[in-house]
């Protein structure tokens, strides 16, 4: 961002936010994040029709509305800089097809009116502004937040719910002694020809020969044949686009590879306890492809204005966050709290800065993100 | 005379602008019948507190003030809360330790330490009555903000046929459940904050809202 | 209820600043500095750990006995009011470092609602002695806990850009909302998934 002295109508000099050097770099980035996940979100269109164009273009029109209304009272022009655009995008594509549109606007202007503008815009912002919106809307209005669309490519199934799989799992309730994907059976969820066939290929293949047998049904969750939000399905077009992030280093390894591991090592050992089969017997798998968890992990969670700066630092809040998802997936209120896990984190990353910094450099941020 | 009255109205309120006396503020004003109740029991312990501090300034040692004033406000508290207890039981039930923690609400020993002790009785009484009265006001404009959005419902005393809640209609089918949660209290605060703070830098420059502790 | 339980309850369900809003004018007001949040927040701990103990013993061995319990309130504000006082002389005589930088507040922290708080919450839930002393000690660490976190926000945020009307207070309380949002993601179902 890097606002120069007379721009700003405070007469103050603006912190830059790390990694952003200047508007053009912010812009740049902005726009490619915003590329990156429209073949997620297209893949989510696909599945649920206009419906799903909608909310995300209500969601989107509401953020760059909100946003330029508040540039315009802060004397200042950000449209172009894109963060408002993608804000928009991530909330709706968090979002389930089903809501009213009311949702996705709201979400939108609490994510751009309170959780960044109210701090001075872009760089200001402690928390994620769409992860707050989202956050926002699930509290308030629980009941929308949790219905749900069965996917074209499901339907005309007999006796399928229309639920995403981390709600099949909960409504499950603390007794089920089954395993996840055996609950997903049990909810209608069939296994589609291309998950039978690539399943087979993969075992005779690649990983027969290492002695691994992938049971069948994860490849139509890889993929994106489920129900769940806009654009949460994919996992695999949603890794994708981070190759381009990864190539353009607009991300770093540590945070997303703290938030699996420090996900994954909590799910494998606990995660059976529920249903019984003792430690180090939870479906690691299941649980990193459901849910919000790659979306979140890539593309949120990175964001560089509310994460911390060291590579140390990332690493603490990535694993963090990593954990608490899991702590609330299993004990929370929610099916899926990822978006909670990393606005909790949000809130202790000036305290994570201020001890994985090496030397105390005042108030003024001079190191940038490895 | 008249600004001992008014002091604590607008000028120097005590939840916007003084920033004392919080914590019922943001807890109780879910409903705003809450706001109202909890209000009008602190302007009676404030007013009551302000006379006898005021009375026994003469009498009582300087180094005694605090647990004087302290043991006084527990005393009122006591009898308001157990007045309550006895005619409003449903109400009093609600408010629960709100209205025994009104004695450590620091408007009422801020108001005895830097005003009370040092006047005359009458001025005392204006000066609670006017703090008490600015603070009733606040709580139930915080409480209406949260419960018309919150629950698109505004929550008053049953009287006869009407059974104490206005439902306004369109709003009470969804409403924002976030802002009867403790998140809308404090974001109701720190907004109505800054318009109380921006409308009264207009008559006054410079005044951007002071900032007093504990 | 169990002793995770009130810890839980205390430090993340009921946060006493987040959710009951005890404290929170230290919170708001006092915390632009994070190392005079610390000594704060640690005072008010201490402080809140031997009050929740101390009214413990007044109710069960004086109040109650003698039929005096509607004098409850007034008998707690100044028996902290006492420990406030005793606590820092003790404090200032035995380690005076330690005075410095936490035992000057605990006068100052023994008129703040956290602590009568602490004292009528653990009576009103018929607290034992041992529980009124882990639901003290808890809720102290998890006021501590928000005063260090929005202190240390509120440092970072004097660099911001923050609009002009919102400087100073009104920023602070939408700061200390936020995280009250975050921190919804503990609530009752989530006390009862966990302990049951």
């Amino acid at each position: 961002m890097g606002v120069p002295v007379s721009d700003t109508p405070l007469g103050m000099m603006a912190c830059d936010p790390p990694q952003y050097h200047d508007r053009s770099s912010t812009a740049r980035i902005m726009w490619a994040v915003t590329l990156c996940l429209v073949p997620a979100a297209g893949w989510g269109v696909y599945l649920y029709g206009s419906r799903a164009l909608l909310v995300l273009a209500a969601a989107v029109g509401s953020a760059v509305v909100c946003e330029a209304a508040a540039a315009r009272l802060a004397s200042r022009a950000t449209l172009r800089d894109g963060s408002a655009v993608l804000c928009g995008l991530l909330v709706g594509m968090s979002l389930s097809p089903a809501v009213p549109l009311f949702i996705p606007v709201v979400a939108s202007a609490f994510a751009i009116l309170v959780v960044k503008w109210s701090f001075g815009g872009l760089g200001g912002n402690w928390m994620n502004p769409a992860l707050a919106g989202r956050v926002f809307v699930a509290f308030s209005w629980p009941g929308f937040m949790a219905t749900w669309v069965t996917p074209r490519t499901l339907a005309g199934v007999d006796g399928l719910a229309a639920a995403t799989p981390l709600g099949v799992v909960q409504s499950a309730g603390p007794d089920r002694l089954a395993a996840p994907l055996t609950l997903l059976r049990e909810a209608g969820y069939p296994v589609s020809a291309i998950d039978g066939s690539v399943t087979s290929w993969l075992n005779v293949h690649v990983l027969g020969p290492i002695g691994v047998n992938l049971p069948s049904g994860y490849v139509d969750l890889f993929v994106g044949n489920v129900a769940g939000s806009i654009g949460e399905a994919s996992a695999l077009l949603l890794l994708l686009g981070t190759i381009v992030l990864f190539a353009r280093r607009i991300i770093t390894w540590h945070i997303p590879a703290a938030f699996f591991i420090g996900f994954a090592v909590c799910t494998s050992a606990f995660g059976g306890l529920e249903t019984e089969q003792g430690l180090f017997a939870g479906d690691v798998l299941f649980s990193v492809l459901t849910g919000g968890f790659v979306l979140a992990t890539f593309y949120m969670a990175t964001d560089p204005v509310t994460s911390p700066l060291t590579g140390a630092g990332m690493l603490i809040y990535g694993a963090g966050a990593g954990i608490l998802t899991f702590v609330l997936r299993a004990y929370g209120q929610f099916p899926e709290s990822v978006a909670l896990a990393i606005i909790l984190m949000n809130t202790v990353v000036p305290v994570i800065d201020r001890f994985c910094t090496p030397r105390r450099s005042g108030r003024r941020k001079t190191r940038h993100a490895s | 005379m008249l600004r001992d009255l008014t002091r604590g109205l607008v000028r120097e309120n005590a939840v916007f602008v003084t920033l004392i006396g919080l914590c019922p503020a943001l807890a109780v004003t879910t409903h705003v019948v809450n706001a109202l109740g909890l209000g009008t029991a602190l302007l009676v312990v404030l007013v009551a507190s302000n006379v006898s501090v005021s009375l026994l300034r003469t009498i009582v040692a300087p180094r005694l003030h605090y647990p004087a004033f302290l043991g006084g406000a527990a005393l009122f508290v006591t009898v308001v809360d157990l007045a309550m207890q006895a005619y409003v039981p449903e109400l009093s039930a609600r408010l629960g330790i709100f209205v025994p923690l009104i004695v450590v609400n620091c408007a009422i020993l801020a108001r005895a330490d830097v005003f009370a002790r040092q006047v005359v009785p009458v001025r005392a009484m204006l000066d609670g009555l006017g703090f008490g009265v600015g603070f009733l006001l606040s709580l139930t404009l915080i409480a209406l903000v949260r419960e018309i959005l919150g629950s698109g419902t505004i929550t008053l005393f049953a009287m006869g046929d009407f059974d104490g809640v206005l439902v306004i209609p369109r709003m009470s089918e969804h409403p924002v459940q976030v802002m009867v949660l403790a998140p809308g209290a404090l974001l109701t605060v720190g907004y109505l904050c800054a318009l109380f703070s921006r409308s009264r830098g207009r008559t006054k420059a410079g005044a951007s809202g002071r900032e007093e502790g504990t | 209820m169990s002793y995770v339980g009130i810890i839980l309850t205390f430090v993340l369900v009921n946060n006493f600043v987040l959710t009951y809003f005890l404290g929170i004018c230290p919170a708001i007001g006092a915390s632009r500095r994070v190392e005079s949040s610390i000594g704060l927040g640690l005072a008010a701990s201490i402080l809140m750990a031997v009050a929740a103990l101390l009214t413990w013993a007044l109710r069960t061995w004086i109040l109650l006995p003698l039929g005096l319990l509607f004098l409850q309130t007034f008998v707690f504000v100044l028996s902290i009011l006492a420990l406030g006082y005793y606590l820092e002389r003790l404090v200032e005589t035995v380690a005076p470092a330690l005075h410095r930088s936490v035992g000057k507040y605990l006068p100052t922290v023994s008129t703040n609602c956290v602590v009568l708080g602490i004292a009528l919450i653990a009576a009103r839930s018929d607290f034992g002695p041992l529980e009124s002393l882990i639901a003290g000690v808890s809720a102290g660490g998890g006021f501590l806990l928000v005063m260090v976190i929005v202190s240390t926000i509120r440092e970072k945020l004097e660099t911001e850009p923050v609009p002009r009307a919102l400087r100073g207070v009104p920023i602070a309380f939408i700061t200390t909302g936020l995280m009250a949002l975050a921190l919804l993601a503990f609530d009752q179902a989530f006390l009862r998934n966990v302990v049951g």
